[in-house]
């Protein structure tokens, strides 16, 4: 007897190009981008997705923060209709670099050019500390990689605070090597457990989501998901945090999460 | 920066959330462009029960468009699964004003220009078509 495959695999669709990628100080596509990607392409994510924003319901609002290389965004705003079973959603990318604001502009624009009649409406990139820069209460969904990896310290944002931002390409000096050494550092140091920046994000959860708002939220084992898991049921008002799909990815397991009340 | 989104942000300043005269920021020193997006009629009929008229007058008419004062009610639009033409069929005055809804609020583009805080006076800068939202420090 033949093993059956799985009931709830990936759907197959095409992965955003970033060939436009070069050598921006950006965080490169990697094992954690592409197991976002599978969890929204699961059947059963794509039904859940469904239920909770039926045409013609608002149209849903979609931000990312953190969009780095903008793969995940431009794959959520190019398969909109086969992803989110409508089209008629509006979309924005938020990440505090300059350079990976620019860099998630292309990949998103392209991507969305390619795959145009499934495509929905991606607005804006905006320079901002996670979704600091929305009104309370209006994100449908929300995606977050975060920096995960626990490490001693974790970067304060104070270098890139009351300056204007260049776009860092083929950096040539020294300040320029230090300054993609620090956006690097950013994409990835998560403080104590990893957490710093994700209980931020928590902390005040209950005024950035809307109430039919979802959070798609990436962990590591690092992170210890078991003890976000009690702290986020711990909020009350009957927040409730699943897993969507877990993978290990060389010394890693990562996983995703969704968070919705 | 397309105008559409101006509905959606606010000052970043915590203390500002709460405050309406946070909202809608405004703009100042606006250099506009034109950019080229499909027009979505099933989108624009579907986002505009959650836009806030109000703000969106006042956005536009900073930038130098002028919408109606109250806010346009049009059937809700729906495309079947094959793509194919959306229903029901508008009058030729709706779509006329969806045309212009959407010219206005999805292809008006601040290239560069400032946004300013009605409540704490702070300016957020536009550049290169990007809203710039990180706070100095003595803000956070």
């Amino acid at each position: 007897m033949t093993p059956s495959p799985p009931a709830d695999t990936p759907i197959k669709l095409p992965t955003p190009s970033t060939s436009h990628i070069t050598s921006q100080a950006v965080y490169p596509p990697s094992e954690d981008s592409y197991l976002l990607l599978d969890a929204f392409s699961l059947p059963s994510e794509i039904a859940f997705i469904a239920s909770r924003f039926p045409a013609p319901a608002p149209s849903p609002l979609l931000a990312e923060i953190g969009t780095g290389s903008g793969i995940v965004s431009a794959f959520l705003a190019a398969h909109a209709s086969l992803l989110f079973s409508r089209t008629d959603i509006v979309s924005v990318g938020l990440d505090v670099s300059f350079t990976a604001n620019t860099v998630t502009s292309t990949t998103v624009s392209k991507a969305c050019a390619e795959h145009a009649s499934t495509a929905c409406t991606f607005l804006d990139v905006i320079t901002s500390d996670l979704t600091s820069c929305l009104r309370p209460g209006i994100i449908d969904i929300l995606v977050f990689n975060p920096p995960y990896v626990p490490t001693s310290e974790s970067p304060s944002l104070t270098p890139l605070r009351g300056t204007e931002q260049k776009v860092l390409v083929n950096p040539r000096n020294q300040e320029d090597y230090a300054m993609e050494e620090y956006l690097l550092s950013l994409t990835y140091a998560g403080g104590e457990k990893g957490m710093k920046t994700t209980d931020r994000l928590l902390d005040d959860l209950h005024e950035i989501l809307s109430e039919r708002g979802v959070l798609y939220l990436l962990l590591c084992a690092g992170n210890r998901p078991a003890e976000v898991v009690e702290r986020v049921l711990g909020m009350g008002r009957g927040w409730q945090m699943e897993r969507v799909i877990e993978r290990r990815a060389g010394w890693e397991i990562l996983s995703v999460w969704r968070i919705y009340r | 920066m397309k105008l559409l989104t101006a509905n959606f942000l606010s000052c970043a300043v915590k203390s500002c959330k709460s405050s309406p005269a946070a909202f809608p920021l405004h703009f100042r020193d606006a250099e506009l462009a034109s950019t080229s997006v499909p027009y979505n009629p099933v989108l624009l009929t579907n986002l505009l029960p959650r836009l806030d008229w109000p703000a969106l007058v006042t956005s536009s008419k900073e930038l130098g468009f002028t919408l109606p004062d109250s806010k346009p009610t049009f059937p809700a639009l729906t495309r079947p699964s094959d793509g194919g033409e959306v229903t029901p069929a508008l009058g030729e005055e709706q779509e006329t004003a969806l045309r212009t809804l959407h010219r206005v609020l999805m292809e008006t583009e601040v290239v560069e220009g400032k946004m300013v805080c009605g409540s704490c006076g702070f300016e957020y800068g536009i550049h290169q078509s990007v809203a710039n939202f990180l706070l100095p420090s003595h803000l956070v």
